[in-house]
C-alpha cells in the first residue's frame, strides 16, 4: 500500500517536471523577423483578447506596429511623447529595420525608460507591465517604451499599523510606487532593488531590496535560491511566499517572515541588513531574516521619549501573555487549583459558575468562539452595519447571555481582557488567537501542569526556529546583553546610534 | 509522512476524549469551606463546617456585600467518616483551600487535639496557616449561628487583632503540628470566648501532649506575650497614689539566656519593652512610675511562668531550645530530665521600659523617656 | 563523530544548573535517611569538594580531545568492547529520566492529590520532552536560558516571602544529633549529581569556557543548596519533619497579600523544569543509542524510550520491593559514581596507555 503510494508520487513529480520543462522552452522563443508573424503571434496567445491593442504604423517609411495593453497605458504620454516623434520622424535612408529600430531610440524618442526585447516572454510581460511594444518589419528586435499610467490606489495610512507619530504613508498595490516611496527615505546608491518573477502564470513581479554593503551575501543567495524553487501557479499576495522562504518543516504557530506595510518601518530593518520582499499587486511587504522580538518593536517606539517607550513597550510584553495565557491560567486554577485565588475572588467565580449550564473549560470557550465569529463578521461587515453589529454583540454577550445565567461575569471579563491585550500587538494576533484555545483546552484539561508544559514547548518551539541561520528567539536566546537596549528598553537614540548591530551579527 | 499525519490526526481525536479521563470536579460541584469546628463527646466526633451556600443563587448574589453562608454538620466515630456524611448530605466534595479556622471545643480539646490536627494537616488543599482555635462552648454552636453573624471571616479577624501578638502565639495549623512533634513543648492556641452574643478571643489555652490542660487568665497572657518578645498593644494599668496610670505597650522584645551556676540552672529573661503611658499626673515624676510599671511587668512574667512550668509542667515558651543554644552538651546530657530541669529552674526576670508620655496637660514632650 | 561547537558556556551552565535544582526541589528527608534538615548544610560543602574529584576525570578527557565526547571516547579507546561503556551510559540516562519522572509522579499523586489523570499527565510530560529532545540540544539549551530566569524569579520570590517567617529559635546547633545526617546528606547530595554524568556527553558542544561551567555549576548549587536549607528550616522549624517534600511545604506556607497558597507557582516550576530535564536527558540517552544502533532507526528508537519511561515511571511506585531499590541512596551512589568517575578514569587511563605504547 505504501509503495503504492511511493510510485504515485514519484511518477507525478516526473510529469511536473516535465510539464515545466515544456513550457519554459515555449517562452524562451525569439521575436520573428516578420511583422506579420510577430502580429499572429501576439493574437494567437492573447486569444484575440479585447484589452489587447495593436496599431499599425508606418515609421520611417517601414512597416511597424505598436502594441499596448488597453488601461495600463499612460494615453497622453504616449501620445505626445511616443506617437507623435515616430510618426513625425525624419526619414533616413539606407538603414536597416534594426538601425532604424535604434535611431528611433537614441534620437526620436525622449521618453527615459527603453527597453530592448528579443523574447516573446519578455515582451508578454512588459506589455502587460503597461510598457507599448514598437516591432519593426524585417526586425528581429522589439523597443518597449515605458507609459505606464495604470490606476492604482492614493498613498494613505495603513489601517492595520495605525502609528500615533511617525510617516502616515503605506505602500500600495503598484511595486513601482513602493520602490519610490523606499528611495525616497534612503537616499543611498547601495540601495539595491533586484526584480525577480515568481508565478508560472500570473509572472508576478517581485523586487528584493537591500542595502548591498550592509546585507549578508549568504542570506541574499539563499533567499534567491528559495525564492527560485517556489512552484506556485499564481503568486497573488506576498504571503503565498511566506512559506517557500521559511525553513523546511517549520510548523511554528509563529512566522520568521515579517510584514509591513509602512515604508518607514521596511526601511528601518533594511538599514539592520535585512532584506524586504515587495510583491507587485500587494501592499505587504516582506522582512526576511525577522525576529519573535521584532512583532513587539513598532515605530512608535522609537518616536517616543525612551521612559515613554520602555513602558509601552513592556505593556505590549504583558499583553501577549493575558492574551495567551490567561484565559487558559483562569480555566487551569479554578477547575484544579482555586486555592490560589483571596477568599472574597473564590466566592464570586463560585456563584458565577454555580449560576451557568456548561463547565468552565466550555463556558470559555463558547465565549471566545462567539468573539471570534463577532470579529470575522465586523471585518467583512459593510460600514454602515458595523454600529448595529456592536450593538447586537454588546447586548447579546455583554448583558443578556450573563443576566440569563448562560455565561458567567468572570468569565466574561477574562475573555474581553484577553481580546483587549490581542490588538495591543496586533501582527501576533493570529497565532496568540490559536494558542489560547488550546492553553484552554489544555487548562481544563492538565490543570496547572498543562499550562506550563505546554509553555514550555512552546518556548522549545520559538527557540528551536531560525531563517537563514538566525535563531528567531534572538537576542533573548541565545542572549547578547548588548541587544537589551532595545528589547528590556528602548534606549534613547544617542546610545542606539553608537552601535550598530546588522541581523547577520545576532548571536548564534 | 502520511502516517505521521494519521498519527497527529489521532492523536488530536483522543485530546478530545480526553476530559473523560479526568474525576474533576467543578466550583460548583464543591464545598468551599470557610470554617471547621470538631467536638467529641464519648467518643463521637461532630464535624461542622461553614460554607458557602450557593444553591439557588444566581450570579446576582454575589454582588452583595455579604455572601451566604451556611453551616452543616454530622456526627460520626471518625473524622473521615463525619466528612463523608457531610459529603452525602450536601451532595459535594469538600474544599478546605480557603478554610480560615479550625475551632475546636473545649471539652474535645481537653481529650486531646493531635488526632484532629494530623487529620486535617494531611488534608493537601488545607492551608498550613489556618487558625486553631479552643472555643468554651462547643465548636458548632460557634459557627452555627441562627443570626449568621459569626462567620469566619469575623472570628478570623478577631484573633488578628493585635495582629502583632497574634505573632507570638502562632495558633496556626503548621506551628501547632511542629509542636505535636516536639516532646519538650507544650502547645499553645487563642482561646474563643462566647457569652450572650459577645465574643472575644483575648485568653491563651496551653496544651500538654495536645491535651488541653489550662486556660491563661488576662494577666497570664499578658506575661506570656512579653515573655515570647514579640508583644505590641497590650493594654495594662497601674495604681499610683489611689490613681490609676493606664499604659499601652508598643513593643517588648525578650532575651532568654541560660546558664548554670553551682549546678543550679538559671534562666535570665530580660525584657525590653517600649509604652506609651496615659493619665498621668504633673504630680508624679517618671522616677516614681518606672519602677512601679516595671515590677508590674516582671510580676506578669514571673506569675506566668510558674503557672505554665511550675504549675500545669507546660514549657510553651520553648525554654528546652534555649538550652540547646546555650549549652548543648548538658541539654544531651540531661534529655531524660530536661523537663524537670525547666520546671525547677530559677527565674531571673529583668524588666527595663522605655516610656513616652502622652495625653493631654502633659509638660512633658512625647519624646521623653 | 565530530561535534559541532553549538551552544555557549552560559547555556550550557543553565542547562546542568537547572537540572540541579530540579533535583534539588524533590529534595526530601526520608530519601536522605536523615531526621534533620541543618546538617545538610555541611553536607552540601563536603559535596562541593567531593564533586570536584568526580568531575576531574571528564574535564581531563574533555581537554585532550574537545571535539569529541565520552560516546565516541569510548568507541575510540575500547573500540567493541567500549559499547559496554555505551550501554551503562545509556542505561543511566535513562534511568535518570524513570526517576525523575517517577518521584513527579509520586509527589502529584501523595502530595497534590489532583483530580487529573496521572498516565494522562505523564505521557504529555514524556511526549513534550521527546519532542524537545528531537529539537536538538541549542533549542533546549535556549529554551533553558528562559526557563531558568523565570525560575531564578519564582525562587527568589517565594525565598522573599518567607524570609519574614524566620524564627532564629529554629536553629539548633549543627550535627547536634551527630554526625549520621551529615554522612547521609553527603551521599545523598553526591548521587544526586546526575549533571556529572550528563557533562561527560555535553561537553563538547560548547565552544569554550567548560571548566568554568563546571566549576560555576557545583559551586553555585551547593551554595544555593544551603541558602535555602537555611532559610526554610529557620522559617518552619520542626514543621518540616512532619512533611515528605520539604521545599513544596515552604512554598505552600508562603503568602503575600491576599495570595495565600503559592504552592502553583512551585507546581508550575516544577513541570517547567521537569520538561527540560527530561529532554536533556532524553537528548543525550538519544545520542547513545544513535550511536549504538545507527541514525537510521531514529524514530523507533524515540518510540520505544517513550513506552519505556511511560511504563517505569508509572509502574515504579506501585511495587516496593523495586522500588526501594530503585530510590535507594546507595544504589543511586554507586551508578553515578560509576559513570562519573570510574568509567572516565578507566578511559584516561587506557589512553594513556595507548599513547605510552605508542611512543614506546
Amino acid at each position: 500500500m505504501i509503495k503504492f503510494f511511493k510510485n504515485l508520487i514519484s511518477k507525478y513529480e516526473i510529469q511536473n517536471e516535465a510539464e515545466f520543462v515544456d513550457h519554459e522552452k515555449e517562452n524562451k522563443q525569439s521575436l520573428f523577423d516578420s511583422l506579420k508573424k510577430n502580429l499572429e503571434n501576439f493574437k494567437n496567445s492573447f486569444d484575440e483578447s479585447a484589452d489587447l491593442t495593436i496599431r499599425p504604423i508606418k515609421v520611417l517609411n517601414t512597416n511597424a506596429a505598436i502594441i499596448t495593453m488597453e488601461g495600463m497605458i499612460n494615453k497622453e504620454t504616449f501620445a505626445t511623447s511616443v506617437m507623435n516623434p515616430i510618426v513625425y520622424a525624419f526619414e533616413k535612408e539606407n538603414l536597416t529595420s534594426s538601425e532604424k529600430l535604434e535611431y528611433i531610440k537614441n534620437n526620436i524618442l525622449t521618453i527615459s525608460e527603453q527597453i530592448d526585447v528579443e523574447t516573446f516572454d519578455d515582451s508578454f510581460k512588459l506589455i502587460m507591465s503597461g510598457f507599448a511594444l514598437l516591432i519593426f518589419d524585417g526586425c528581429k528586435k522589439a523597443l518597449a517604451i515605458g507609459v505606464q499610467g495604470f490606476n492604482f490606489r492614493s498613498i494613505s495610512e495603513p489601517e492595520t499599523e495605525v502609528m500615533q507619530k511617525g510617516s502616515k504613508e503605506g505602500f500600495v498595490e503598484a511595486i513601482r510606487i513602493n520602490l519610490t516611496m523606499i528611495r525616497r527615505r534612503i537616499k543611498n546608491p547601495k540601495l539595491k532593488f533586484e526584480f525577480l518573477s515568481c508565478g508560472n502564470t500570473s509572472l508576478t513581479d517581485i523586487c528584493l531590496c537591500y542595502i548591498k554593503d550592509i546585507v549578508s551575501d549568504k542570506i541574499l543567495q539563499e533567499l534567491k535560491k528559495r525564492i527560485s524553487k517556489v512552484n506556485l501557479q499564481n503568486v497573488l499576495a506576498a504571503e503565498y511566499l511566506v512559506p517557500y522562504i521559511e525553513e523546511k518543516g517549520d510548523l511554528s504557530f509563529f512566522s520568521s517572515v515579517g510584514f509591513s506595510e509602512r515604508p518607514d518601518t521596511v526601511c528601518g530593518k533594511i538599514a539592520e541588513g535585512r532584506i524586504a520582499i515587495l510583491v507587485d499587486g500587494t501592499p505587504t511587504a516582506l522582512i526576511v531574516p525577522y525576529l519573535f522580538i521584532e512583532y513587539f518593536q513598532t515605530i512608535d517606539d522609537y518616536a517616543e521619549r525612551p521612559y515613554f517607550a520602555t513602558l509601552t513597550r513592556w505593556l505590549k510584553y504583558l499583553s501577549f501573555f493575558i492574551a495567551t495565557l490567561l484565559p487558559g491560567l483562569y480555566v487551569a486554577l479554578a477547575v484544579f487549583n482555586p486555592e490560589v485565588f483571596p477568599d472574597r475572588l473564590i466566592s464570586k467565580i463560585a456563584y458565577s459558575i454555580a449560576g451557568t449550564p456548561f463547565p468552565l473549560m466550555l463556558e470559555t470557550l463558547i465565549i471566545h468562539f462567539i468573539y471570534e465569529i463577532m470579529r470575522e463578521a465586523g471585518l467583512r461587515l459593510p460600514r454602515p452595519l458595523g454600529h448595529a453589529v456592536s450593538i447586537v454583540g454588546g447586548l447579546v454577550i455583554g448583558e443578556t447571555a450573563v443576566n440569563a445565567g448562560l455565561i458567567g461575569a468572570p468569565t466574561l471579563m477574562v475573555v474581553a481582557l484577553t481580546a483587549i491585550s490581542s490588538y495591543v500587538i496586533p501582527n501576533l494576533y493570529e497565532p496568540t488567537a490559536i494558542l489560547r484555545l488550546i492553553f484552554i483546552l489544555v487548562g481544563g484539561i492538565l490543570g496547572i501542569w498543562g499550562v506550563m508544559l505546554l509553555f514550555s514547548v512552546l518556548i522549545v518551539n520559538i527557540c528551536s526556529k531560525s531563517n537563514f541561520g538566525i535563531p528567531f528567539a534572538s537576542p533573548i536566546a541565545p542572549f547578547d546583553f548588548y541587544s537589551m537596549r532595545d528589547v528590556i528598553t528602548r534606549v534613547s537614540w544617542k546610545t542606539l546610534s553608537k552601535k550598530n548591530k546588522t541581523i547577520q551579527n545576532m548571536p548564534h | 509522512m502520511k502516517v505521521k499525519n494519521m498519527f497527529i490526526l489521532l492523536e488530536l481525536i483522543l485530546v478530545c476524549f480526553l476530559p473523560g479521563c479526568s474525576k474533576v470536579s467543578g466550583l460548583d460541584e464543591q464545598l468551599i469551606v470557610y470554617g471547621i469546628g470538631i467536638d467529641n463527646s464519648e467518643g463521637i466526633y461532630e464535624l461542622s463546617v461553614q460554607a458557602i451556600d450557593i444553591k439557588n443563587n444566581s450570579e446576582s448574589s454575589s454582588k452583595e456585600a455579604q455572601k451566604k453562608l451556611t453551616t452543616i454538620s454530622s456526627k460520626a466515630p471518625s473524622l473521615i467518616e463525619a466528612e463523608k456524611q457531610i459529603e452525602n448530605q450536601s451532595g459535594k466534595k469538600m474544599l478546605y483551600s480557603h478554610a480560615l479556622i479550625l475551632i475546636i471545643g473545649e471539652q474535645t480539646a481537653k481529650n486531646g487535639i493531635t488526632d484532629i490536627v494530623k487529620f486535617f494537616s494531611t488534608n493537601h488543599k488545607l492551608r498550613p496557616t489556618v487558625e486553631v482555635l479552643i472555643s468554651n462552648i462547643s465548636a458548632k454552636d460557634i459557627l452555627a449561628n441562627e443570626k449568621g453573624e459569626n462567620n469566619s471571616e469575623d472570628i478570623l479577624a478577631l484573633t488578628k487583632v493585635g495582629k502583632e501578638n497574634n505573632d507570638a502565639i502562632n495558633s496556626n495549623l503548621r506551628y501547632i503540628l511542629g509542636d505535636i512533634n516536639d516532646n519538650l513543648k507544650a502547645e499553645k492556641v487563642w482561646y474563643l470566648e462566647y457569652n450572650e452574643g459577645q465574643m472575644c478571643c483575648e485568653k491563651i489555652s496551653i496544651l500538654k501532649n495536645s491535651k488541653l490542660i489550662n486556660i491563661l487568665d488576662d494577666d497570664d497572657t499578658k506575661g506570656a506575650i512579653l515573655c515570647f518578645g514579640k508583644a505590641k498593644n497590650i493594654c495594662d494599668n497601674i495604681k499610683i497614689n489611689d490613681k490609676e496610670i493606664y499604659y499601652e505597650i508598643n513593643k517588648a522584645k525578650a532575651n532568654i539566656n541560660f546558664s548554670v551556676e553551682k549546678g543550679k540552672p538559671i534562666f535570665y529573661v530580660s525584657v525590653l519593652v517600649t509604652m506609651n503611658l496615659y493619665n498621668l499626673d504633673n504630680n508624679i515624676s517618671n522616677e516614681e512610675v518606672k519602677p512601679l510599671i516595671e515590677k508590674r511587668l516582671s510580676n506578669l512574667i514571673k506569675n506566668t511562668i510558674n503557672f505554665c512550668i511550675k504549675e500545669n509542667n507546660c514549657d510553651i515558651f520553648n525554654f528546652n531550645k534555649h538550652i540547646i543554644k546555650a549549652n548543648a552538651d548538658f541539654f544531651k546530657a540531661n534529655l531524660n530530665r530536661i523537663e524537670n530541669i525547666v520546671a525547677s529552674a530559677e527565674y531571673d526576670i529583668n524588666v527595663s521600659t522605655k516610656i513616652r508620655y502622652l495625653g493631654p496637660n502633659q509638660d512633658i514632650s512625647a519624646l521623653v523617656y | 563523530m565530530e561535534r559541532k561547537n553549538i551552544v555557549t558556556a552560559p547555556q550550557l551552565f543553565s542547562l546542568f544548573f537547572l537540572c540541579n535544582i530540579i533535583i534539588g526541589i524533590t529534595y526530601n528527608l526520608p530519601m536522605a535517611k536523615s531526621i534533620g534538615i541543618l546538617d545538610h548544610i555541611l553536607s552540601a560543602i563536603a559535596a562541593l569538594f567531593i564533586n570536584i574529584l568526580l568531575i576531574f576525570p571528564i574535564y581531563k578527557i574533555y581537554k585532550i580531545n574537545p571535539n569529541i565526547n565520552i560516546v565516541d571516547n569510548c568507541i575510540k579507546n575500547f573500540k567493541k568492547i567500549g559499547i559496554i561503556f555505551l550501554i551503562i551510559y545509556g542505561v543511566y540516562y535513562i534511568f535518570v529520566c524513570c526517576y525523575m519522572l517517577s518521584l513527579f509522579n509520586i509527589f502529584v499523586r501523595d502530595i497534590v492529590d489532583p483530580d487529573i489523570s496521572l498516565f494522562m499527565l505523564t505521557f504529555c510530560v514524556i511526549l513534550g520532552s521527546s519532542y524537545a529532545a528531537c529539537k536538538g540540544i541549542e533549542g533546549i539549551a535556549r529554551a533553558c536560558s528562559i526557563i531558568l530566569f523565570i525560575i531564578c524569579l519564582a525562587i527568589v520570590f517565594i525565598i522573599f516571602t518567607i524570609i519574614p517567617q524566620i524564627d532564629f529559635m529554629n536553629y539548633t546547633p549543627l550535627l547536634f544529633n551527630g554526625p549520621n545526617d551529615f554522612i547521609n546528606g553527603i551521599f545523598y547530595l553526591t548521587s544526586l549529581s546526575f549533571y556529572i554524568p550528563l557533562a561527560a556527553t555535553l561537553l563538547p558542544v560548547v565552544k569554550s569556557g567548560a571548566k568554568k561551567v563546571l566549576i560555576a555549576t557545583n559551586t553555585v548549587t551547593y551554595i544555593l543548596f544551603a541558602i535555602v536549607i537555611i532559610i526554610i528550616a529557620g522559617a518552619l522549624g520542626d514543621y518540616l519533619k512532619t512533611q515528605t517534600f520539604q521545599i513544596y511545604e515552604a512554598t505552600s506556607t508562603a503568602e503575600i497579600g491576599v495570595f495565600k497558597r503559592l504552592d502553583a507557582i512551585y507546581l508550575g516550576i516544577f513541570t517547567s523544569g521537569l520538561f527540560i530535564t527530561v529532554s536533556l536527558f532524553l537528548f543525550a540517552f538519544f545520542l547513545v543509542i544513535k550511536k549504538i544502533l545507527g541514525v537510521k532507526r531514529n524514530k523507533l528508537i524515540i518510540f520505544f524510550a517513550d513506552i519505556f519511561l511511560l511504563v517505569i515511571s508509572l509502574i515504579l511506585p506501585e511495587f516496593e520491593e523495586i522500588s526501594c531499590f530503585f530510590y535507594d541512596t546507595k544504589f543511586i551512589f554507586v551508578f553515578t559514581f560509576l559513570t562519573s568517575f570510574v568509567i572516565p578514569t578507566t578511559i584516561l587511563l587506557k589512553y594513556k596507555l595507548n599513547l605510552k605504547w605508542r611512543n614506546d
